[in-house]
């Protein structure tokens, strides 16, 4: 009887194209749409370029001249690419974007730029410290001209004042977390398919829940019988997901597949759970409790940085309980520290909260499926 | 008048989403403009700046020196001494270095052989190329004055003296920059509201009215077909003004007196034409599908999309530049071209290109519309 159960929630469910398009299709669109928009260049995005500038010498310097070819040498690891070019040629490059900056060498140096970036904050750094150097170096060219490029260059070449200290060497890309995101909202979203069968069993305006309702066979169990064929289904479809975000895709969420798996399953279920409790409350019309379960889950993803950025990190600052039952933001969380640590600590202590936020709803759940 | 008004009764049915989606945008765009609007740095050169933590453990005068100097032209920020705790921060970005001065720094200095100071960053990131040569452009000028017999004191002073020299940097507007003003912030994100407002709000109307068995119950009435559709035509611009009204309220609301000049009247003109885009493909869609649980899916798809892929959701100088060719194919690219040049806009610039802009998204709308049309008399005609 179960397995008769089991097998006829789930034909149900695959054949309702309403809710495959909201947990399968919408979140591979999704994904898509973002790893069009900036997922490819997730890995350089913040990566130093070399920087083009246009420079004009209004007059001649022995000390500039010099500094500005040491630091646009392509051999010597440049900061910059020069364009060592005429005013008007330097404003044509300027205003088609074609470089970011203009520097003009006269007695001192000054700079054009068109916004204030970080390209620009690098390229007047060097240029302040070729004004510092200037004053201890001058004099000393002034007085040993032939040494000139050796005496450039011991201000400008690489000290080694610095020692690298990587606390984990993954490259990682706060970007991503719009990628965690997605399978958050895709493991919430399963709550379409809980509502779905929960409405099919307990609503009062419902003809297929009546039907079920004078069913010799207990409600619990069918509910449970609804339950895991909505689990298996959802399953499937998030591994699918994952599949697709990570092979077509090329997205690195790090290489613990295991521990991947486990978290699919423990967000699916969680999500599944949550829209059968929404789907087995009295007194509310069938069209706002799906408002209401969008709501949520709209909100839950939000604040785990599907919309905007830096969302979930500013919540954890100040108000990290709200992350700790945000079930969104606990898949999130799970999916970073599988890529960026080693030990499973915090691993483990978020698909904990998941598996009590999905215990807590599911007794709620049997607690409002009432037999009549 | 009785098509007309049939049209508000069966969209009076759809308001609950139309607050919906209006109460997202208003969420959005605060929150976007809180974050990203930088209504300053257009106008003036400021130079960007790291954040950055130390843990000092060594405490001299020569430590405590590089500590101030760092102070003064980046951002210090309090870390706990957790790994995990650090590598959250970086994750984030909201620490971009992470300095550890060994013990025995100051020591080390003044006998010509200094201990590296460890540093914790993105390697090879804009961040660190900027951080790293100010440190390390400062440790030069402190070594230099210690070579040449000053005491570190002495040499740690000259060094910030010798720091505060600044080239002189001249802030050129080009035609269009990446900063973006608050006003900005608000108005961009209205293509995605439209678009999903236009689909999911009036589309029902137009798939109950294009329903066999109304059409057919329609078409014996007195009522001719012209004036149907003039009637459906009306409610469509009327639902569209509406909308428009109502966007152009929330954005006064949420930016004041900053609305209120002639860059807010090109901004509602921006509106205006992108709103007859939105109102085009809601009656191409209309056209092509007949059930309305489908339209909620296809507004998602479709404003998501274009959203993502023509500068709404993630600036223009961020996307690829084979996305962004691909872009010019979409009506919201242009809405964004406007509307970034509206932002930059100064008293007694030319308006040539931001008309050619409206220009283009109108006969975006011209050509949907046509779609929409000719697919309409296809099928009729079969």
């Amino acid at each position: 009887m179960f397995f008769h159960l089991y097998k006829y929630s789930l034909k149900a469910l695959m054949h309702n194209r309403n809710i495959m398009f909201w947990v399968l299709i919408f979140p591979v669109i999704l994904a898509s749409f973002m790893y069009f928009a900036f997922g490819s260049q997730m890995d350089t995005m913040d990566d130093f370029y070399v920087i083009p500038v246009a420079i004009v010498e209004e007059k001649a310097s022995e000390i500039y001249e010099p500094m500005l070819k040491y630091v646009s040498d392509p051999e010597k690891d440049p900061l910059i690419q020069a364009e060592w070019v005429k005013q008007k040629q330097a404003e044509k490059l300027f205003q088609q974007g074609k470089v970011d900056a203009i520097i003009y060498v006269k007695d001192n140096l000054s700079m054009t730029v068109a916004e204030s970036g970080m390209e620009q904050a690098i390229l007047a750094n060097m240029l302040d410290s070729f004004e510092q150097y200037k004053q201890i170096a001058l004099p000393m060219i002034q007085s040993n001209p032939e040494k000139q490029e050796e005496i450039v260059a011991s201000f400008l070449e690489n000290t080694d004042d610095l020692e690298e200290y990587l606390i984990s060497d993954v490259k990682t890309n706060p970007a991503m977390n719009f990628f965690y995101a997605v399978i958050a909202f895709a493991c919430l979203f399963a709550s379409l398919e809980g509502c779905d069968r929960s409405l099919k069993l307990q609503s009062e305006d419902n003809v297929v829940a009546q039907r079920r309702g004078v069913s010799a066979v207990s409600r619990r169990k069918m509910l449970l019988a609804d339950f895991l064929a909505c689990v298996t289904i959802q399953y499937v479809i998030i591994c699918l997901l994952f599949l697709y975000m990570r092979v077509c895709l090329r997205l690195n969420f790090g290489d613990k597949y295991l521990a991947i798996l486990l978290l699919l399953l423990i967000g699916s279920s969680c999500g599944i759970v949550f829209g059968i409790v929404i789907g087995a409350l009295r007194g509310i019309n069938m069209g706002m409790k799906i408002a209401i379960m969008t709501s949520i889950n709209l909100v839950c993803c939000m604040m785990s940085d599907l919309m905007i950025e830096g969302i979930k990190d500013w919540i954890w600052h100040h108000a990290a309980w709200l992350n700790r039952i945000n079930p969104a933001a606990l898949v999130s969380d799970a999916f970073y520290v599988l890529k960026v640590y080693d030990g499973y600590e915090r691993f483990v202590q978020d698909v904990l909260l998941l598996g009590v936020i999905t215990l807590v709803l599911m007794l709620i759940s049997l607690l409002l499926i009432k037999e009549e | 008048m009785i098509v007309y008004k049939s049209f508000f009764s069966i969209l009076n049915k759809q308001k609950g989403q139309v607050l919906l989606y209006f109460c997202i945008f208003m969420a959005i765009a605060y929150i976007i403009a809180g974050t990203y609007a930088s209504d300053d740095r257009k106008m003036k050169w400021v130079k960007d700046q790291c954040l950055f933590a130390v843990f000092d453990e060594d405490g001299t005068v020569a430590s405590r020196a590089v500590t101030h100097f760092l102070s003064t032209y980046h951002s210090r920020v309090v870390l706990p001494d957790q790994e995990e705790n650090i590598q959250d921060e970086l994750y984030e970005h909201n620490v971009n270095a992470v300095l550890r001065i060994p013990k025995g720094f100051g020591q080390s200095l003044e006998n010509g052989i200094p201990l590296k100071i460890q540093i914790t960053d993105i390697p090879g990131s804009q961040d660190s190329v900027l951080f790293r040569n100010d440190l390390s452009n400062y440790m030069k000028l402190v070594k230099a004055y210690i070579t040449n017999g000053e005491s570190i004191s002495a040499a740690c002073e000259y060094a910030d003296e010798m720091c505060k020299l600044r080239v002189p940097v001249q802030l050129k507007e080009k035609e269009v920059g990446k900063d973006r003003s608050r006003l900005y912030c608000f108005v961009s994100y209205l293509p995605y509201i439209y678009i999903s407002i236009c689909i999911s709000a009036i589309g029902p109307t137009i798939i109950t009215f294009r329903r066999r068995a109304i059409m057919d119950r329609n078409q014996c009435s007195s009522t001719s077909v012209l004036r149907m559709n003039l009637g459906i035509f009306a409610g469509m611009v009327t639902a569209g003004m509406v909308i428009l009204l109502i966007s152009i309220f929330l954005v006064l609301i949420g930016n004041g007196r900053s609305f209120l000049n002639f860059s807010g009247v090109l901004y509602c003109i921006n509106m205006f034409s992108f709103l007859w885009v939105a109102l085009g493909l809601t009656f191409l869609i209309g056209q092509f599908t007949t059930q309305v649980s489908s339209l909620t899916m296809i507004s998602n798809v479709i404003g998501l999309g274009m959203s993502f892929l023509s500068g709404v959701f993630v600036q223009l100088d961020q996307l690829d530049q084979g996305v962004v060719r691909l872009a010019h194919f979409m009506p919201m690219y242009w809405y964004v071209k406007a509307a970034k040049y509206v932002d930059y806009y100064q008293q007694g610039d030319s308006l040539a290109v931001f008309w050619t802009y409206l220009l283009i998204q109108l006969l975006f709308a011209v050509a949907i519309v046509c779609c929409g049309l000719a697919y309409s008399k296809t099928k009729q005609s079969r």
